[in-house]
């Protein structure tokens, strides 16, 4: 349904003192279905987006988002 | 539902209500030869009728489902989204652009270039608030 854009962003958010989805929409700009969008591969964000979201978890963006080898 | 979401619903109800306005009034014309069909009315009560509609299942929306309208930004998904489904439903306006020039061409009567114009207008934006929400619900099929 998506492009081969994959993500653990779920994953490494909920790590990060277990911010809610609505904190980090917030803080990168977005609405609150776009965070859920992403987090279930059924949106790739933009690079400006994904760096963002990086910044914003303070993780990196190649463990973050990874493109599928397929 | 995000004001997007709410906007394209909204059109899937207002656009058949057009139409179906539209033959409704446009019934008693059929008994005639269609050189002599009254269309223009008909096409501007159509017009009205979906911004009343509009307006009318905005304000039902909103009295129905009070609280599920979110507080949210227009962000680069939802502008992704409006791009990709005028994308996807441009097909409805080239064929209907394309038609309206090949009736014009035969010099059919005006009746038919009008209705080609109105439906392939009406169907295109259906299809676009359709796509729409599909992609809201399922991905961007990208």
């Amino acid at each position: 349904m998506s492009s081969g854009l994959k993500n653990k962003l779920r994953e490494i958010r909920v790590a990060s003192n277990s911010m809610t989805q609505q904190q980090l929409a917030t803080l990168v700009g977005v609405s609150r279905q776009t965070i859920i969008s992403i987090e279930s591969g059924r949106y790739s964000p933009s690079l400006e987006l994904a760096i963002k979201i990086s910044e914003a978890l303070d993780y990196d963006l190649q463990q973050l988002f990874w493109l599928a080898k397929d | 539902m995000n004001k997007n979401q709410r906007e394209a619903s909204v059109q899937l109800i207002a656009i058949p209500i057009s139409v179906v306005v539209f033959f409704i009034l446009m019934w008693g014309e059929f008994s005639k030869p269609a050189s002599d069909y009254e269309f223009v009315w008909p096409i501007l009560w159509a017009i009205v009728a979906s911004v009343i509609a509009s307006i009318l299942v905005t304000i039902g929306f909103a009295m129905i489902f009070p609280n599920r309208l979110e507080n949210s930004i227009k962000d680069e998904r939802d502008r992704r989204i409006h791009s990709l489904g005028k994308d996807y439903t441009m097909g409805f306006y080239v064929l209907g652009s394309v038609l309206a020039l090949v009736f014009a061409m035969l010099e059919l009567d005006y009746y038919w270039i009008a209705l080609t114009v109105f439906m392939s207008a009406s169907m295109a934006n259906f299809a676009h608030s359709l796509v729409k929400l599909l992609m809201y619900r399922f991905g961007t099929f990208e």
